[in-house]
């Protein structure tokens, strides 16, 4: 039981990256929301950073970034990109 | 004609890179060596030094200059005293920058030729633009002309410059398109790139999200962003 889930959610996640990837934000934003149901992780925050910043909501995008350092605060990619926003 | 900006924080610089871009001669100053740095290439001379001393602003050769701006800040005290050594040495025109209308008649009074206050005039047009969420950024060129930085319409997406003849329709002129792109670092990480096109040409494309700096009068900025 607990093996399906985890391929359930590396599915969702391998969906979810591929959508970021291609630039279609607000389906990667809804898949990611769907992992983030199943479990909390800071790479997934991290990268609804990213869908967000493709969005231009920038305080969005920033809100995660935020939560994914909350969960791991020595997380260069995410420290990078907070610096980045808040300089713009 | 030469002008030198004096202060090169978000104002001073664009200030000062807008009239780099219509030819004329400008000089820079700022105490910030990465700020002045940014234009070494750029502008005529690029100084650093501190604008309050009055001999250094002396042996920079000012008082040859045409017009100064004076843009350092949220720092009233140097600014009013900035502009009273430049009036003394003889310059021709001084525009201050103030941050408010207190500011505003003090740099009158010590010799300003004009003040301007663009944060007020900046947040005014701002608050007037910004329910359609599409304005980010808008700067004053002259009473007709403005700067904005604005969320491409969902009608421009997918077309080239060419096809949307934005000058002749809207009487704007795309400066430059900015655009963040997704990719995978060494790690596996998504990260965003941002790509700037400047002066784009008639066959580059709008594509969705981009953002889109463009120069116009206010009336026909206002007009893309109902788009």
């Amino acid at each position: 039981m607990k093996k399906i889930k985890k391929e359930d959610y590396d599915q969702l996640l391998e969906t979810a990256q591929f959508y970021l990837l291609n630039k279609n934000y607000k389906e990667a934003i809804e898949v990611f929301k769907e992992a983030l149901k199943i479990k909390e992780d800071y790479l997934i925050y991290y990268q609804l950073g990213i869908a967000y910043e493709g969005l231009n909501e920038i305080d969005k995008a920033k809100e995660m970034y935020r939560k994914s350092l909350e969960l791991k605060p020595d997380f260069d990619e995410a420290n990078k990109r907070l610096d980045e926003l808040v300089k713009e | 004609m030469t002008f030198c900006v004096i202060g090169l924080g978000r104002f001073g610089s664009q200030m000062a890179k807008a009239l780099i871009d219509e030819g004329f001669d400008v000089i820079v100053i700022d105490k910030d060596d990465s700020k002045v740095n940014e234009f070494s290439d750029k502008a005529t001379s690029a100084l650093i030094m501190d604008a309050t001393d009055d001999k250094a602003l002396k042996e920079s050769g000012i008082n040859e200059v045409d017009c100064v701006i004076v843009s350092v800040g949220q720092r009233i005290d140097a600014s009013i005293l900035i502009t009273m050594l430049l009036k003394e040495m003889g310059v021709k025109e001084v525009v201050a920058k103030a941050v408010d209308e207190l500011h505003a008649e003090i740099l009158k009074r010590v010799g300003a030729d004009k003040v301007i206050l663009p944060e007020k005039e900046t947040a005014i047009r701002l608050a007037k633009a910004y329910h359609s969420k599409r304005f980010f950024e808008v700067l004053e060129v002259n009473p007709e002309y403005s700067i904005a930085e604005i969320s491409a319409p969902k009608s421009f997406y997918n077309k080239t410059l060419k096809e949307l003849n934005l000058r002749e329709k809207f009487g704007l002129t795309v400066i430059l398109i900015k655009r963040k792109n997704p990719y995978l670092n060494e790690n596996g990480i998504p990260e965003m790139k941002e790509e700037i096109i400047v002066s784009p040409k008639g066959e580059d494309m709008i594509l969705e999200n981009d953002i889109l700096v463009v120069l116009g009068k206010e009336k026909d900025l206002e007009r893309i962003v109902k788009e």
